[in-house]
């Protein structure tokens, strides 16, 4: 089979409402992995795969991209062929012709290397996945072709005959001499032998900033016109290498350069976060019906934030059977209930782009769609204005959702009475079971566990220890107290238990 | 070749003044101390402050400098010499105003090798100092003086201020090139060309081609200007950091004979008060001291009294409680000892008639504070926290000086805390000195291995004599005494 794509096999995709991609903050990873390519991603980032074998070719792909040797061929290959193309860029920029014509010299010496040594290492490699095992193919017959041969030969031939150039540069006041070179007894050994001895401490090192343009001045275009001159035979050859291969990039290459970039700027987006200790996983696609479950996940969005500054995001498992529909999440402000909610719509999201998705283990089904309600911070607007709107958003909600769907509410009729509160959220809560979705509630009201038996009831909670700080851990656990000094004590790990163990580790 | 006068083989680092350095200075009263040795001078203070907050604990570095304060007492004229040395090129620096950070490498090679050629006369001059540099016993003066003289041979010397005058390029500048990426020149390498002076040679027609630049073609010139740069990036960078190094050593040398200078201030103002000192001996047992005379530094340098001294001797107990009657000498004694042994650990010599120990690992301080009194909620946090910023240092054989620690929540809480601090401290080797009123604390220990008890001595007229004896905790303190001091003798 010759080499198609490494994105899509079948190709359907739906997309989800900006709502959705906002509240679950998607937007802002998305926004994270585009900034990491030059290619464009956001459309393909924001296009769900709706068959599951698309998923799972997708998968194929990425398992073998991750795998360390294949990624860093990979990511070698990639930021090469970006400088090939930059080198053709300058080329083209260029007015003063050995420049020209050198930069496209360097551009396709470049690409040679590149495409030899990514089919080189490739060749050697245990590849599992279709769309990556055809693309080999290619490279195989491609790097045997004539075509190929030809430009290499030419370009080593010629940068070969370039390289064995040197020449003398006199300077004196205003005068310039380029003359033959003639062993001329080196200086600048001498000096440093001299000098060396007079260095014993470390100082801080002078970096002069040299600005290189690219563009060369006057005085040494002049200067290159006479080493031309005193040796003309290498650069008529440069010449004639510009003409024979003015386009050498093959168009197969440019568009698997092109589709890895997806795969490549997701892995260096986690990349930093699994150095921080968090672990990614592909997560097996079941049917609506199974058991779903995560282990180890986190927000994705917060665990970037966080990671940038050191810090490693709280991660929280959760197994629901078929009977369970509505995850109830109560507990204290700031426990990381919303993010726990997030971070369940994420999994779903990035699970259907066939990557890979925060957690140890994660089993989950194929949604049709992902709606959420979170409550929105309105500027000023009446209570009934706002909660018109609130019932709106949940009604188009309750209208297009299917069984399929993940639904999730974060403190949504928050600013209602009470009374009203519960009423509203009862009957959206039976509404929901009725339709048999999945869905996440970020509540206040704890007391709507007693609705229904199809309800799981989960909080955020606290250290037993100092009920103000929270652990972001999500599940079901009771606080104790303590006794103020020896609590404080324990607070700067002080007394004789915990003391010993650090004392221990430290010597 | 490196100055080397205050470690065998390496610089003073200049750490941080943190919380718990701060807490150190102030609580032992360092502070005054490095006050008499400096008499102002700020570098001196700088200089004197981070020895002292960063003890030695090496038996060969202690001596070392131990050495070298010797030399220093006797011949102070040496370091004077030096430090006026030093001082003549910082000076020269300041006043070198062509000596402006310039990012081009041409105009930096040029101020360099003029800095450069300032700086060779007073490494000659530094020379000529050690040629007759009167007594000098310690290793280190010693190895100075023969790196001295074996890096600035006559022979060297020549052939450096010939190379000095080849970078001014009053004559023509050539280097070979090659072509680098897409064909920029590149590899340059300084040569010389056989010229001798007569430069029509060179850019006679048979030599290749030349070209001249237009005298009124500025973008030429700076175009030229910027190849030259190019060329000469590499030597400028060497002579730059040739420079840097040798005023890092006229620096450095300054630094560290201000100390030794300062030390020998201390010296003089210590015998003008009529106080003595003696240099220690180390005991290679843990934990072992004997010490005689040992009277608080930092209190006699303020006071006019007569100061009562105190001796101390221990050998294997790692938790010493002083305890007794209040104003009875005990905070003056803990401050005295942690003096001395930070004095000790500095290679100096230390305020007692005789003087033993064992090296510690780390000296730190945890007093109660007197200033924030009136926080009662936040202080015992505070003092947590401080305890705990020192746990995070500590090592097998670390010395901590508590005064009064854990005073700022009620008996029962503060001796609660205390005792399961100093028990873990104890099982691993850490050592205490503890001054307490809280008997419940002092109680916890009576039965222990290992434990000792320094009582404030009162004689048989309930008068404190300042002296601290061997003895066991009573139950009350001694403030009642000061109670009807105040307010007359009510029974």
């Amino acid at each position: 089979m010759a080499f198609k794509s490494l994105l899509l096999a079948t190709g359907e995709t739906t997309k989800e409402s900006e709502d959705t991609i906002n509240d679950l903050r998607i937007n802002l990873i998305i926004d994270g992995i585009s900034k990491l390519s030059k290619e464009p991603l956001r459309d393909l980032l924001l296009n769900r795969l709706t068959k599951k074998e698309d998923i799972i070719y997708r998968q194929r792909i990425l398992k073998d991209i991750e795998k360390p040797e294949i990624l860093k061929i990979l990511s070698g290959f990639s930021q090469n062929l970006d400088r090939v193309k930059q080198y053709i860029e300058l080329s083209k920029k260029s007015t003063f012709e050995i420049t020209a014509h050198g930069w496209h010299l360097e551009a396709a010496l470049l690409y040679i290397e590149t495409v030899e040594t990514m089919y080189n290492s490739l060749s050697n490699l245990e590849i599992e996945s279709k769309g990556l095992n055809e693309f080999v193919d290619f490279l195989k017959n491609y790097t045997s072709s004539n075509e190929f041969e030809t430009l290499k030969n030419d370009a080593k031939n010629v940068k070969r005959q370039l390289n064995d150039i040197t020449f003398m540069v006199s300077i004196r006041e205003n005068k310039v001499n380029i003359s033959k070179f003639n062993n001329e007894q080196r200086l600048d050994e001498k000096i440093k032998n001299v000098f060396s001895k007079l260095i014993s401490y470390e100082v801080e090192q002078l970096d002069f900033e040299l600005i290189e343009s690219h563009i060369l001045s006057n005085v040494e275009e002049r200067i290159l016109e006479l080493a031309k001159r005193l040796d003309p035979e290498p650069f008529a050859a440069l010449s004639d290498f510009f003409k024979k291969h003015r386009d050498f990039i093959e168009k197969t290459i440019d568009q698997f350069n092109r589709e890895i970039q997806f795969f490549l700027a997701y892995l260096n987006y986690i990349e930093p976060i699994k150095r921080s200790g968090l672990s990614f996983c592909f997560p097996e696609i079941v049917e609506r019906d199974n058991e779903i479950h995560f282990k180890n996940s986190f927000d994705l969005a917060l665990a970037k934030q966080l990671s940038d500054k050191g810090e490693r995001v709280v991660t929280n498992d959760l197994s629901i059977n078929n009977s369970e529909k509505i995850l109830l999440v109560t507990g204290p402000n700031q426990g990381g209930k919303t993010t726990f909610a997030r971070m369940i719509g994420q999994l779903f999201y990035f699970a259907s782009l066939g990557l890979m998705v925060p957690g140890t283990e994660v089993k989950i089904f194929l949604c049709d769609h992902i709606y959420t309600h979170f409550e929105k911070e309105e500027k000023v607007q009446s209570k009934k204005g706002k909660l018109e709107d609130e019932l709106t958003r949940a009604k188009s909600i309750l209208d297009s959702a299917t069984n399929r769907s993940i639904i999730i509410l974060n403190e949504i009729f928050s600013a209602t009475a009470l009374e009203d509160a519960y009423f509203l959220a009862e009957f959206v809560i039976r509404r929901i079971i009725n339709l048999g979705a999945l869905a996440v509630f970020v509540t206040f009201m704890h007391k709507l566990k007693r609705i229904d038996s199809s309800i799981v009831p989960l909080t955020s909670n606290v250290d037993p220890k100092n009920p103000s700080i929270r652990t972001f851990k999500i599940t079901k656990k009771e606080t104790e107290g303590r006794s103020f000094a020896i609590y404080l004590a324990e607070k700067y790990c002080l007394t004789y238990d915990c003391l010993k163990e650090r004392l221990k580790n430290e010597s | 070749m490196k100055v080397n006068l205050l470690y065998k083989n390496k610089n003073l680092k200049k750490l941080k003044i943190g919380e718990i350095e701060e807490n150190l200075l102030k609580d032992l009263g360092l502070s005054i101390i490095i006050e008499e040795m400096s008499k102002g001078d700020e570098l001196t203070k700088e200089i004197a402050t981070q020895v002292l907050i960063q003890p030695l604990t090496d038996q060969e570095e202690i001596i070392y400098r131990q050495e070298i304060v010797k030399d220093a007492l006797e011949n102070i004229n040496l370091f004077e010499a030096l430090n006026r040395l030093a001082d003549d090129v910082i000076e020269s620096k300041r006043k070198a105003l062509f000596w402006i950070m310039n990012k081009k490498p041409s105009s930096v090679l040029f101020s360099n090798v003029r800095m450069l050629e300032i700086l060779i006369d007073h490494l000659l001059e530094l020379k000529r100092i050690f040629e007759n540099p009167g007594r000098v016993q310690s290793q280190g003066l010693k190895r100075l003086i023969e790196d001295t003289n074996k890096t600035l041979t006559q022979d060297y010397t020549n052939h450096l201020k010939q190379l000095i005058k080849v970078l001014e390029f009053r004559e023509t500048m050539s280097f070979s090139a090659k072509l680098g990426i897409a064909n920029r020149l590149s590899n340059f390498v300084l040569r010389l060309k056989e010229d001798k002076g007569s430069f029509l040679k060179i850019f006679s027609k048979d030599r290749g081609y030349s070209f001249t630049i237009d005298e009124r073609d500025e973008a030429g010139f700076r175009a030229l200007s910027e190849i030259k740069d190019r060329v000469l990036i590499d030597i400028a960078k060497l002579v730059y950091t040739a420079t840097m190094s040798i005023l890092r050593f006229f620096e450095i040398l300054k630094e560290e004979t201000s100390l030794y200078i300062a030390v020998s201030n201390l010296h003089k103002t210590i015998k003008s008060k009529g106080y003595w000192v003696c240099f220690p001996k180390i005991n290679n047992d843990f934990p072992q001291r004997h010490i005689q005379d040992l009277y608080d530094l930092s209190l006699m340098l303020v006071t006019n009294n007569r100061i009562v001294p105190n001796d101390l001797y221990q050998k294997g107990e790692l938790t010493t409680f002083i305890v007794g009657a209040n104003q009875g000498g005990k905070t003056t004694f803990l401050r005295s000892l942690g003096i001395a042994q930070i004095m000790f650990q500095s290679g100096l010599f230390v305020p007692a008639k005789n003087f033993s120990s064992h090296i510690c690992s780390g000296i730190f301080t945890h007093f109660k504070k007197e200033e924030d009194i009136n926080l009662e909620s936040g202080k015992l946090d505070d003092e947590l926290k401080r305890m705990d910023e020192i746990v995070k240092r500590v090592k097998p054989h670390t010395l901590i000086l508590q005064n009064e620690s854990f005073a700022s929540t009620n008996e029962q809480e503060g001796s609660e805390i205390a005792t399961q601090i100093l028990k873990a401290f104890k099982e691993n080797n850490i050592e205490v000195f503890y001054v307490t009123h809280m008997y419940t604390l002092a109680k916890a220990f009576l039965e222990k291995q290992g434990v000792n008890y320094l009582v404030v001595e009162v004689d048989n007229k309930s008068m404190r004599t300042f002296k601290l004896k061997p003895g066991k905790p009573l139950s009350t303190s001694f403030g009642k005494d000061l109670f009807y001091k105040v307010f007359g003798g009510v029974t």
